[in-house]
């Protein structure tokens, strides 16, 4: 319960600061059904955006897979273009550094 | 309110919508990679490809102890790895109080994205995510900025 609190509460401040960073500011002030509507169209659409990421990032690890990866151990995985390693799904901070330096 | 949970409600019927793929090998990677990108494309050229993976470990690991019981941080390693994102002293760039403070900006944007995204992944399996971190911890290596398992 913890985590699902937190990560709706996290989740919530990634969308608040992709649109904080993204959207400009209103230039009129709106009323609450129309903040309720941009907000609606705002997160329908970082959300999808986030979405269509993510179906590019498959294609391009699992459709596309070409020379841009090492396998520096059994079951660690590190992309090149990422400059990121993952050991069972996970990402590795460890493995990055030691792979890529940084 | 009704808008903050209208925007949750948007973002989980995405991530449920990834959730039915949950069997595809790297579900976690597809989304840590997604959202680098998005950080990546969010903050320009502000950040270098260095500092864009000190701040991704730097979340992923403030993720681990949000998430995983027995983590802590180690404020000094913590401290250390901050510090790693704007070198100062003899032949680092002098930088201007306004550019410190962007940089601090986008820093904050890049934790957030990337703690928000890994804790989001981490719930789909919070065991193998914690057993992985704890894998992680007991290795010995650099830039890590977990407190010793106690």
């Amino acid at each position: 319960m913890r985590l699902s609190r937190l990560s709706t509460l996290t989740a919530t401040a990634v969308v608040t600061l992709s649109l904080m960073a993204a959207a400009p500011q209103p230039a009129v002030a709106m009323n609450k059904k129309e903040e309720q509507a941009v907000g609606t169209i705002l997160g329908v659409l970082a959300a999808a955006a986030l979405a269509g990421k993510i179906k590019k990032e498959r294609e391009k690890h699992y459709l596309n897979r070409g020379d841009g990866y090492v396998e520096p151990a059994p079951g660690v995985i590190c992309y090149d273009e990422d400059r990121a390693c993952y050991r069972g799904g996970n990402y590795s901070p460890r493995w990055s550094h030691s792979v890529y330096g940084y | 309110m009704i808008r903050t949970t209208t925007l949750c409600l948007a973002l989980f019927s995405a991530t449920s919508a990834l959730a039915q793929d949950a069997a595809t090998p790297g579900h976690g990677q597809l989304v840590d990679s997604a959202v680098s990108t998005m950080v990546e494309e969010t903050t320009g050229k502000m950040l270098s490809p260095e500092q864009l993976t000190i701040l991704k470990s730097i979340a992923h690991q403030l993720a681990v102890t949000t998430v995983c019981p027995g983590f802590a941080v180690d404020e000094a390693r913590r401290s250390e790895e901050l510090m790693r994102l704007a070198p100062t002293g003899e032949g680092k760039p002098e930088r201007t109080p306004e550019e410190s403070a962007a940089l601090q900006a986008v820093a904050v944007f890049a934790i957030g994205a990337h703690m928000g995204a890994t804790m989001a992944v981490a719930i789909n399996d919070e065991a193998a995510f914690c057993a992985h971190a704890e894998e992680e911890r007991a290795e010995p290596g650099a830039h890590l900025i977990y407190a010793p398992k106690s």
